[in-house]
């Protein structure tokens, strides 16, 4: 088993020279490995079942990111150190490697984990070139694994968990508290995740879609479902509803923010008549006629 | 790592135990050495006609954004449960997008009375105009959020109270507010300076709000001066 060689991480630094912050992340992750004791096997499988199985196999074949089967082979450890640690850094850098991963992606970046150690990446990479060993291969759980289309119940039952009619039996929010999607009634969906009227075709279909919801890979996503995640039947049901509105749905994605404006200004608006309302008689019996009193010449004070 | 990475950590797992601990302590030692300053100098609240229509809405509507705060960080579950239901997510949304617009114009008249009034202008300090910058920052970042981010009722209750409930048990999880849009982490670190900066200002008044006034009997005040001598 190879492990992450000091001389070629120095060799990466070297060649890095221009890219500072690349070299930072390098030489962070050197020091850190070396201060650092080992990560337990199983503790990089548990890391890997919960963050990494919504994008990747091993040996699984391609979802939204690639299959991890002999990834030590196709690239060095350094390099993949450095790529997990942070995506964004070696793709900014222009690497021809990441850039292709990106494409082959569908110009999705792989997430910041930032519960993600460098003695972490380099036990992920012992676990997956285990895996990638063993026989059989990996491959993401939940995902609805069935080609059949599927019935309008399912398709209904998604809708309704989407837009909160059904509750999460785990009790998580409902998706339309962060995400629009087309034909989305009263004010529409939220805003704060993307937009998820694309998302059937963005993660590229069922298989890919169904391993993201099953274990969500952003830390937003996580903080909101780590704890109460989604059962097989809701991620389905809900592959199910983001499959038919990649068919019927349009490109009009449910928001509404100038009624919400609207809305709320006209609730301030009546707030206000309802102050001026209570308080309409303040002071008006006691206080005013002795201020004009005490005022020289009985003026009125305003 | 880039940079934002190092600054998350410093702005979300020290910054909020910095500004609760300059609160606490910086509170208590104003109240025991400066007991007789420990309230908001006058702002003449009793004048009748401008005044009225900015102060008013300016603290109706705090108290009642700040209360849904509270709640969503007290009672996530219960919240998520109401929010469950698009109609009563819309009318909980649309209410406090309403006290949010309330507080917006009222502070915005408060901030244009104390720039005009000679009486007031007097009695303002510096430190009064740090309380103004970072209220109006907090509530129009508020109700920017509110607008540009729907629907932060749920979304609050289901990433952010997580956020806060492990600053509160010491074991500071800022994953989830990292990812947070520049505008909701300017809301929360803002909130942040904000809490950090009660002791040093007017806004101890929050502390020793004469709540009895609310059921005492009326009084009223007279003066003694007979009305002909004048002044």
């Amino acid at each position: 088993m190879e492990s992450l060689s000091r001389r070629r991480v120095e060799q990466r630094c070297a060649a890095g020279w221009r890219r500072p912050r690349a070299l930072c992340s390098a030489a962070a992750a050197v020091l850190l490995l070396a201060s650092s004791p080992a990560v337990r096997a199983q503790d990089a499988e548990i890391f890997f079942d919960q963050y990494c199985t919504a994008c990747h196999s091993i040996g699984g074949g391609p979802f939204i990111g690639p299959d991890l089967k002999d990834v030590t082979a196709r690239h060095d450890r350094a390099w993949l150190v450095r790529f997990i640690l942070d995506p964004d850094d070696v793709i900014e850098s222009g690497d021809p490697y990441a850039a292709r991963l990106v494409e082959e992606a569908g110009g999705l970046v792989m997430p910041d984990v930032p519960e993600l150690t460098p003695r972490i990446a380099v036990a992920l990479l012992d676990f997956i070139e285990a895996r990638s060993r063993a026989e059989s291969g990996e491959s993401a759980g939940g995902v609805p694994a069935s080609d059949e289309p599927f019935t309008p119940e399912d398709i209904e039952r998604g809708r309704r968990f989407f837009f909160g009619e059904a509750r999460l039996s785990a009790g998580g929010a409902a998706c339309f508290s962060c995400h629009a999607v087309p034909g989305a009634g009263g004010l529409g969906g939220g805003a704060l995740g993307p937009d998820l009227s694309q998302v059937y075709e963005r993660l590229q279909g069922r298989r890919a879609l169904g391993g993201w919801l099953s274990a969500p890979p952003t830390p937003t996503m996580r903080a909101s479902y780590g704890l109460r995640g989604l059962t097989q039947e809701e991620v389905q049901a809900l592959v199910a509803f983001f499959e038919d509105q990649a068919m019927t749905g349009g490109a009009e994605t449910g928001r509404r923010s100038a009624q919400f404006l609207l809305f709320g200004a006209s609730g301030a608006a009546m707030a206000l008549f309802v102050f001026g309302g209570v308080w309409r008689g303040r002071f008006r019996g006691v206080r005013r006629p002795l201020v004009g009193e005490a005022r020289p010449g009985g003026e009125r004070w305003r | 790592m880039n940079l934002q990475s190092y600054f998350d950590p410093l702005l979300f797992a020290v910054l909020p135990y910095v500004s609760m601990v300059v609160f606490l302590l910086g509170t208590i030692v104003r109240y025991r050495i400066q007991s007789f300053s420990y309230s908001s100098l006058s702002s003449q609240f009793l004048e009748n006609r401008r005044h009225f229509w900015g102060c008013v809405p300016f603290h109706y509507g705090i108290l009642v954004v700040l209360a849904g705060h509270v709640v969503a960080f007290l009672m996530p579950r219960q919240l998520l449960w109401w929010n469950q239901v698009p109609a009563r997510l819309y009318v909980l949304e649309v209410s406090a997008l309403a006290f949010g617009l309330l507080c917006t114009a009222g502070l915005f008249l408060i901030v244009a009375r104390r720039l005009q009034d000679p009486k007031v202008k007097v009695v303002t300090s510096p430190a009064d105009w740090i309380v103004y910058v970072l209220l109006l920052v907090e509530v129009l970042s508020g109700v920017h959020v509110a607008l540009l981010h729907p629907w932060g009722s749920s979304w609050f209750a289901a990433a952010v109270t997580p956020y806060l409930r492990s600053l509160v048990t010491l074991t500071p999880d800022t994953a989830a507010v990292a990812m947070m849009p520049s505008l909701v982490k300017l809301h929360i670190v803002n909130a942040y300076l904000l809490i950090g900066f009660v002791p040093f200002s007017r806004l101890v008044h929050v502390l020793v709000v004469p709540n009895p006034y609310l059921w005492r009997k009326p009084q009223v005040v007279r003066w003694y001066r007979a009305p002909a001598a004048g002044r």
